[in-house]
């Protein structure tokens, strides 16, 4: 769907919502769908925008160990104790006008047009840590799934990807793959049954890639680290147009069939 | 007192299922009523009621979340591959216990040593436990015979995956194991629904043994490991997993927390086993021999019977208020419809003169029943002047019209009084019993809507207007307060004066007139005299006697009224109010007497815990 139109169905769907509705369902419906509205007007103007990947995924799944790893220095805090990440770290490009909220914002300097985001876990004792997730899914583009062996099949992480469905790009990313076997085509059948779409699928030591890189051997483990990066830092950023239309695309018909019950 | 309870407990899940079987009519109130007490039902009927037979047979359950491992320890212990494993989450699908000769067959008899929510079958191939064509509750049971009798052991599904109906199946194992043995791991001890569990099963005084799968012994004595099972335990024992320094909840900080060793690198090290991480030397298998059974068990009980008697104090508190809105509410309409049966003044026509006369005639003696029978022969000749004159004379006019009128108007009436009811029942009743009982007052409402006002106006008039009767009833009612009064010479005397004064005029006044104007014109004159004479005469005597006993002539009628009234009640109340209340009276019986009976029931728990 070319640009233009999308702005013109959503310049349709902000003129119903500014209506006011005779129809008592359409009237208890219109908050919802006017706050939908402005945040499909805010995406679209924010198609130009650098993409905004985030790290998802259950307590102890290694985003921040990915994110390290992909950055190549330890930005952000790891460690044993559940949950760790308290606080998201935004890794960006200079001069980004994406406001993350509260944050700790890091510089990157080889990062273009990307965004990288370590989110709090989606299912730790930490119930604040859920809503912040909730909170920053909003404003992302991608979202890089992050699963191991046990935390593929949480309800917790796969429930707040369900009302996502096709608006935003997921891609999946067995972290630890050091340690657990190979769960991905579990997994992909999971999502799948779950109306996920999924085309990318990555199974990855963050901590053996980053050990690797810290030693300047980058790309020495068995693992599909290299493949993940530059997919990643390559292959997405100038995607992004392409992506963010789509996930618009997603957006407007999931309001539109929304709108429909 | 393990018997005695047992029999308050099984009286008590009785007297619960029959309240719960008569409540589910209304589902809303169902809901308002157990809503959050679900878990206390499940305690009663899966733990509290059926579980006392255990026979100090101790249950541990292997309980985790998805990809933890519970089916490598559980395999572990009973050094058997029993219960599949594979590397992806979520395969075991059903529970398997292992148990030795005995408490196999024990297990097998459905509700004997596992809840009887759970349908046991044996297990003849390892990998019926993952296969989805079962049902939802079944449970394999293996026969291993190196367990000893004191435990069979549990292994379950996940409680943390997306497949929903292993949630179901958690709750029901949380309430079967006495022991759980908290599979965790490095990434699996601080997730919501897995502390949440953990946390129930404390409450609930199971025991919980916190064991770390696949646990990091690479830094000498699990230091990583141990930091990590402290902060699971401090989870567990605060209450939404805030503040982590709270300190471990005695029942905790007196188990062993156990580690099971990630299978090192080299292969061919000795496989893990699951051993304290204080004690090296001790073995999970060890420690769960070495637990009283039957303490453990009578502590389960006693922790499992004061929450639940506290929580049924709560229910009580509910309940108490759900039957108070509810009489309120029974009362209001009962009390309306009382109301409305009052607006019913039913009179009796002309038979209230009628009854005097016939009264008097019967009682007449000598000429006053001659005259009486002239009087009322005559009355009986037609002509339109005798119609005519009867309406001129009576001014009553309640006291003029037919029996068919009557009827007619009464039924009339008593139709629009059912319908003002049923109006009112729809304004006034719903809303008020809105502000106590609001599930209540829409089941009402859909009640109301559903009946037939129309139909049921003429149901009520058809039981309430019975003209036939009511006249018979009317005049044998008359009839015995005039007899009382007939035995008081005076009245008797004054009566009849009035009555034979009025023959004596009106015979009077045929004589002069046959005397004056001859046969022809004196008969023709005197059938008028006495079409216009006996009505007068009737008339007079019935005034006479409203005049002499009218207080108690109208005490007479306000007495056949209230007969009236208390028919049309009793029909408003069949037809109208029982129906629109269906099944609510039946409920708020069944309540009193339940939840009464359950309220002595839970002191007699208290007292015995």
């Amino acid at each position: 769907m070319p640009q233009s139109v999308l702005n013109e169905v959503i310049d349709q769907l902000k003129r119903f919502s500014d209506e006011e509705a005779a129809w008592q369902p359409v009237q208890k419906a219109l908050p919802a769908l006017r706050e939908r509205v402005a945040w499909l007007e805010a995406q679209a103007d924010l198609i130009p925008a650098p993409l905004v990947a985030v790290l998802f995924g259950g307590t102890g799944t290694g985003k921040s160990t990915l994110l390290n790893a992909l950055a190549g220095v330890r930005i952000a805090e790891v460690g044993d104790r559940r949950p760790t990440t308290e606080e998201p770290t935004v890794y960006h490009p200079p001069g980004i006008s994406q406001d993350l909220g509260p944050a700790k914002y890091v510089q990157s300097g080889y990062l273009d047009d990307l965004v990288l985001v370590d989110m709090p876990d989606t299912d730790s004792v930490k119930t604040e840590h859920c809503a912040r997730v909730l909170d920053l899914l909003k404003s992302a583009d991608v979202v890089l799934f992050c699963g191991t062996q046990q935390k593929y099949k949480n309800e917790q992480s796969i429930a707040l990807l369900r009302p996502l469905r096709n608006e935003r790009k997921v891609v999946c990313i067995q972290t630890r793959a050091d340690e657990d076997p190979d769960i991905r085509q579990d997994w992909l059948a999971v999502l799948e049954d779950e109306g996920i779409a999924v085309d990318h699928c990555f199974r990855v030591s963050a901590a053996r890639a980053l050990t690797h890189k810290l030693d300047g051997r980058p790309g020495a483990d068995e693992f599909e680290f290299q493949a993940l990066e530059a997919f990643v830092t390559e292959k997405l950023p100038p995607e992004r147009i392409g992506i963010k239309e789509r996930n618009l695309e997603g957006a407007l018909k999931n309001t539109l069939d929304g709108l429909d019950r | 007192m393990q018997h005695d309870l047992g029999n308050v407990l099984t009286q008590y899940e009785q007297s619960l299922g029959e309240f719960r079987a008569d409540v589910a009519h209304v589902p809303a109130l169902h809901e308002a009523l157990f809503d959050g007490f679900e878990d206390w039902v499940r305690q009663l009927t899966l733990k509290l009621a059926p579980r006392l037979a255990g026979e100090g047979c101790l249950i541990v359950a292997f309980v985790g979340g998805t990809n933890t491992g519970k089916s490598t320890v559980f395999n572990c212990l009973l050094e058997r591959a029993l219960s599949p494993v594979s590397p992806y989450g979520a395969l075991t699908k059903h529970p398997v216990v292992a148990a030795n000769a005995l408490r196999y067959e024990q297990c097998l008899e459905q509700g004997k040593l596992l809840p009887d929510s759970f349908l046991p079958k044996p297990l003849d191939e390892a990998d019926m436990a993952t296969s989805d064509g079962q049902e939802d509750m079944s449970v394999f049971v293996a026969r291993h015979d190196a367990l000893p009798d004191r435990m069979a052991l549990l292994d379950t599904p996940d409680i943390d995956s997306i497949a929903e109906e292993h949630w179901e199946l958690a709750k029901s194992i949380r309430e079967a194991g006495d022991v759980l043995i908290a599979i965790l791991t490095g990434q699996k001890y601080a997730d919501q629904c897995v502390v949440k569990f953990f946390r129930e099963a404390l409450e609930t005084g199971r025991l919980v043994v916190p064991l770390m799968n696949i646990a990091d012994d690479q830094d000498a004595g699990f230091a990583i490991t141990r930091g990590q099972l402290d902060e699971f335990c401090r989870y567990l024992s605060c209450d939404e997993g805030r503040a982590s320094d709270t300190p471990e909840a005695p029942a905790l900080a007196a188990v062993p927390k156990f580690v099971m060793p990630r299978r090192a690198g080299t292969e061919s090290a000795r496989r893990p086993r699951p051993v304290s991480l204080d004690d090296g030397s001790l073995h999970l298998m060890a420690y769960l021999e070495s637990l009283d059974a039957v303490e453990l068990k009578r502590k389960i009980l006693a922790d499992s019977l004061s929450v639940f008697t506290q929580r049924a104090q709560e229910f009580f508190d509910r309940a108490g208020a759900v039957e108070a809105s509810l009489n309120d509410g029974v009362a209001l309409v009962e009390d309306m419809a009382r109301e409305a049966s009052l607006e019913h003044r039913p009179k009796p026509g002309r038979e209230v003169v009628t009854v005097v006369h016939d009264f008097i005639q019967e009682r007449a003696t000598g000429p006053d029943r001659v005259f009486g029978a002239i009087s009322a022969n005559m009355a009986k000749v037609p002509g339109w002047l005798f119609t005519k004159a009867r309406s001129v004379f009576r001014k009553d006019k309640a006291l003029a019209v037919s029996e068919q009128e009557l009827n007619q108007q009464q039924r009339r009436g008593l139709e629009a009084i059912a319908h003002r009811l049923y109006g009112r029942y729809s304004t006034a009743a719903v809303p008020r019993i809105r502000e106590g009982a609001p599930e209540a007052a829409d089941y009402f409402e859909a009640a109301l809507r559903g009946l037939d006002p129309g139909a049921i106006a003429a149901r009520v008039a058809g039981d309430t207007v019975q003209t036939d009767s009511y006249i018979a009833d009317y005049r044998a009612y008359a009839f015995g307060e005039l007899e009382k009064k007939w035995k008081d010479r005076k009245f008797r005397w004054t009566i009849r004066s009035f009555y034979n004064l009025g023959l004596l005029g009106s015979g009077a006044g045929m004589l002069v007139l046959l005397w004056s104007g001859g046969w022809m014109p004196g008969l023709a004159l005197s059938e008028v005299l006495l079409s216009l004479g006996i009505p007068v005469l009737e008339h007079t005597a019935a005034r006479g006697a409203a005049y002499l006993w009218g207080d108690k002539l109208a005490g007479l009628i306000r007495k056949w009224q209230g007969l009236q009234q208390g028919a049309l009640e009793k029909a408003l109340l069949d037809h109208l109010t029982y129906p629109a209340l269906g099944e609510l009276r039946g409920i708020l019986a069944s309540l009193e007497r339940n939840v009464g009976r359950m309220k002595e029931l839970n002191a007699q728990c208290h007292k015995a815990c």
